[in-house]
């Protein structure tokens, strides 16, 4: 036997590793000597194959063992766990209730997130559509905007090959009379070219593609409004009556369009139409920005290169324009040209804020506990459990709290939707949310959370020296204690900055809402000029003025909430050539200011005017501000070949949202001009009924073709906020959250620094403290940590909602009030909670606290 | 009482028949004398692990030889279980074969 061969050296490695400690010395002497036995018999190369085989047959073994005896441990701990649960009820409840409510926040933001993101990606060809957007430029100004002229579609697809299809829409949607049998309704029509069938996902569930290109009188109609008039008929090639004037053929039934869509109508009729409605060339012009065009594009399309191209194509067809096309990705559209992307930054945000207090919450519990575990530890060690073990142990338990978290979240999340769906105004469906993506996003945000909340614990807890645990000497706590305190000073900055801006955003909001429009919107109702009204307004204008609960009537083009008519190239005395701004045109009849109550702050109005040419006009402050003129009465307006004469200015009034800032304005009466379509009409006070009633009696009779419709304008102006107060309303809800958080945390820590100090104060209770002094003396230190996490959230806070703000032309100062009254309030809540322990605590009998010394 | 498995009883069998020498490397000698078989070493600690693990073996320190590369030998012996353990089987197989009938085979 020769004493130098030695058996392979990596397979003994690997034998070495998949051994247990206490089996090594046998195996190897049995796997050696075998080795030598083959070397004597069968030669070197045979006994080297020989063992590296029976180390490789070892291993599938091992490694089953292996499994098994993690398995064994881990049901132990899981069995430790739940003892703990169990024995300490009240503070494995709140643990795992606070991090519940910060998953279920998390999971619900999370859904509206992906909600918000998901918009528009239904569409099966969203990646090779195009919005054409068009820059403007004003003078030195530029500006961007979605619409683009009707002539260039079709011009795109003609001469580009890699433009497959294009689509126009009319911007805006018509309200029109829809009469079919007994059935008579109001429907919005959306105008657009039939290629829109084709280049977006809008299937359709009856009528084939190619009848919609059959001609101009043919219609789809959505499934809802399919059925509120033909019910379970097949509505295809059935006629409806538009306006009581033209006949529509139904031809075909689609889909109703989700509510993720940016793109929304319920009926739609050819584009062409509207060259029957306002004119033969309608659809054909190189002007007129009102509509929007989508392309779609092949694989050889280069954005870059191609908007450099089309550049100039507009030009070419109308060489004075000052418009550019170019092309925008349509699946972009709603998160930048919508400015979404900042909210759901925001929301986003919010939700890992809440995230992150729930998991400081779970961290604070779990190590203002961990003394109490330190004789587990210290015997775990005794018995032969390395660090690695304990720190496995202490992170598998905060998982495992987390996926009872998880359940108990998701539990909730159910249980929420409904109010969730209020809340956001979205059609949320649990179940139509969860999928693959969420799941897996809610598992890592779970296992993520589990193990930052595991990490103070594991650490921790597994570097306890034994020795010193089990001699009773303990750990000093002093070190936790300061940590955690850290962390309760973390966790009540983001809840300060979190109420700061909350505060913020409600004051805005209402500053938004009540800020004086610059005209008085109550009582003010406005009913639409159409069918025969068009001819006869004024008689009924002149008959409802004679009742007594009527005080003013203004015919208008617009309602002030939604006017879209502007133009540029205005030119007067003295303009400086860099100027050229975008005009709002708003037309109205002379008792327009008197109606709508506003102020003219120059000049008169243009019912004072004795002589009442149509060339006279109004404009606002912010217009006379831009034309720089030291006598702006008399001066002259000219556009085109139009002269007018400004004979008033009128104090700026929101004619947009107030968010928006107020643009350059221009009230004209112009007979030659005008197309009334509102007739507002201001009620007194007093008998509001009354009023409605006549008002209704004269529609009848003025227009019988048409149902009797009116709106109160402040309505109008609710429904505009309605999307902010939305936002706003789910912004407090989370933060009311978040707080409740925090102060679930605060509550645990408060009752164990009183439990660890039962005996200090009975002592102190011996030596003749009083109960007050003794709830004093606990919760004056949280005040001192709560005042520290002020101080360090406001300049935070300042920042945040200074930014904010800067996106509002109109909007509140930041004033001190709020900073102090959220250290108040903050303050407060954090006493409440702290009290009620301390007061359980101070309460204690000495003698029960001192018993067992 | 579970009954043995093949391998366990094998096992058993033969450290009974090794009295007193039977470790890894002769178990395995001999399981491959009686059977044909060979088997590997990972297959009959395996066996050798659970039945220690249960009681029927015990385990104990044998001495070292140079071809060990100088480490000790576990020498194993059967307790009083596993000698009922195999006796049990024993039965069991012969209940068995007797209610057998014996042109059944033929």
């Amino acid at each position: 036997m020769s004493e130098s061969i030695r058996p392979p050296r990596i397979a003994e490695w690997i034998l070495r590793f998949i051994l247990r400690q206490d089996e090594q010395c046998e195996k190897l002497g049995d796997f050696e000597e075998g080795f030598h036995y083959e070397l004597e018999t069968k030669g070197s190369l045979k006994a080297y194959i020989w063992y590296w085989s029976q180390v490789l047959k070892s291993i599938p073994l091992s490694v089953k063992n292996l499994f098994y005896w993690s398995f064994a441990m881990l049901t132990n701990y899981l069995k430790i766990a739940f003892r703990h649960i169990r024995r300490h009820k009240a503070y494995s409840i709140l643990n795992i209730i606070g991090l519940a409510l910060g998953l279920a926040c998390c999971i619900l933001i999370l859904f509206w997130v992906q909600d918000e993101l998901s918009t528009d990606a239904f569409h099966e060809k969203i990646d090779s559509l195009y919005l054409v957007r068009t820059i403007q430029h004003y003078g030195s100004e530029t500006s961007q905007a979605s619409g683009s002229v009707p002539a260039l579609g079709p011009a795109l697809k003609a001469e580009y090959p890699e433009i497959i299809n294009t689509a126009r829409f009319n911007n805006g949607q018509g309200e029109f009379l829809f009469t079919s049998g007994e059935k008579k309704f109001k429907e919005l029509i959306q105008m657009a070219d039939p290629e829109i069938f084709q280049i977006f996902s809008f299937p359709l569930i009856q009528g084939i593609i190619e009848d919609l290109f059959s001609g101009l009188n043919v219609m789809v109609l959505s499934e809802s409004v399919a059925d509120k008039y033909f019910g379970r008929d097949n509505p295809v090639g059935k006629t409806i009556t538009i306006n009581e004037e033209y006949d529509f053929k139904v031809a075909g039934v689609m889909k109703d369009i989700p509510h993720n869509s940016t793109i929304r109508f319920n009926v739609w009729i050819p584009l062409e139409f509207a060259n029957t409605l306002w004119g033969p060339d309608h659809t054909k012009t190189w002007y007129n920005l009102a509509f929007r065009t989508y392309a779609e594009v092949d694989q050889n399309f280069d954005l870059g290169s191609f908007n450099k191209k089309i550049l100039n194509r507009i030009r070419q067809s109308r060489p004075e324009t000052n418009s550019d096309p170019f092309l925008y990705p349509f699946g972009q559209v709603y998160l930048k040209v919508w400015e979404r992307i900042g909210q759901i930054r925001t929301f986003t945000i919010i939700a890992f804020l809440i995230l992150i207090i729930a998991c400081i919450n779970f961290m604070n519990l779990t190590t203002a506990r961990s003394s109490q575990r330190s004789r587990e530890v210290g015997l775990r060690k005794v018995v032969g459990a390395r660090r690695t073990q304990v720190t496995k142990q202490f992170f598998g338990e905060s998982v495992l709290f987390t996926f009872i978290s998880l359940v108990t979240a998701l539990i909730l999340v159910r249980l929420l939707m409904p109010f969730f769906r209020t809340l956001t105004g979205k059609p949320l469906y649990f179940l139509s949310l969860i999928n693959l993506e969420m799941i897996g996003g809610i598992f890592a945000v779970t296992v993520l959370t589990g193990i930052i909340a595991g990490i103070y614990p594991a650490v921790f807890l597994s570097g306890f020296r034994p020795a010193a645990v089990l001699k009773g000497k303990g750990i000093s706590g002093k070190k936790g204690d300061f940590f955690r305190k850290i962390l309760v000073v973390v966790q009540f900055s983001l809840s300060v900055i979190l109420i700061i801006g909350t505060l913020v955003i409600l004051n805005q909001v209402k500053y938004i809402e009540n800020k004086n429009l610059g005209f008085d919107k109550e009582h003010l109702l406005y009913i639409r000029v159409e069918g025969n009204l068009k001819k006869s307004y004024a008689s009924m204008k002149n008959e409802l003025l004679q009742n007594p609960g009527i005080k003013n009537i203004s015919l208008t083009s617009h309602s002030p909430t939604g006017i879209y008519n502007n133009g540029q190239d205005w030119d007067w005395e003295g303009r400086d050539p860099n100027i050229n701004p975008l005009v709002t045109y708003f037309g109205v009849d002379p008792d327009f200011p008197e109606t709508f109550q506003m102020e003219i702050a120059q000049g008169e109005s243009f019912r004072k005017r004795t002589e009442n040419s149509g060339l006279n006009v109004i404009i606002n402050e912010r217009f006379a501000e831009i034309m720089e003129l030291d006598n702006i009465i008399g001066a002259r307006l000219s556009n085109g070949g139009m002269t007018f004469q400004v004979i008033g200015v009128v104090k700026d009034f929101h004619f947009t949202p107030v968010y928006r800032e107020i643009g350059p304005l221009l009230l004209y009466h112009n007979p030659q001009m005008r197309e009334y379509r509102y007739m507002f009409i201001r009620l007194n006070p007093g008998d509001i009924p009354g009023a409605l009633a006549s008002i209704k009696e004269a529609a009848k009779k003025f227009n019988p073709e048409f149902p009797f419709e009116y709106r109160f304008l402040d309505q109008d102006y609710d429904r505009l906020y309605r999307g902010l107060e939305r936002e706003m309303g789910i912004v407090r809800t989370f933060t009311f959250l978040a707080i409740m958080i925090s102060c679930l945390g605060l509550f645990g820590l408060a009752s164990f620094t009183a439990e660890q100090r039962t005996k200090e104060i009975g002592i102190r209770k011996v030596l003749g403290a009083s109960v007050p002094k003794i709830i004093f003396m606990l919760s004056k230190e949280y005040a001192k940590w709560v005042l520290i996490a002020n101080v360090i959230a406001w300049p935070v806070a300042y920042y945040l909602m200074h930014s904010w703000l800067s996106d509002f032309p109109y909007r509140i100062s930041l004033s001190w009030m709020i900073f102090f009254g959220t250290a108040l309030l903050s303050l407060l809540i954090a006493q409440i909670t702290v009290t009620f322990q301390a007061f359980k605590a101070a309460r204690l009998d000495p003698i029960d606290s001192l018993r067992y010394e | 009482m579970k009954l043995l498995s093949r391998a366990e009883e094998i096992i058993l069998l033969s450290v009974l028949e090794l009295e007193g020498n039977a470790y890894g490397i002769s178990i395995r000698d001999l399981i491959n004398k009686n059977t044909g078989v060979k088997w590997s070493l990972a297959q009959i600690y395996d066996p050798l692990n659970k039945l220690t693990h249960k009681g029927f073996l015990v385990k104990y320190k044998g001495k070292s030889t140079p071809e060990r590369g100088g480490r000790h030998k576990y020498l194993y012996q059967i307790t009083e279980q596993g000698k009922e353990a195999l006796l049990e089987i024993r039965k069991v197989y012969e209940n068995i074969w007797k209610k057998i009938p014996k042109k059944a085979l033929t």
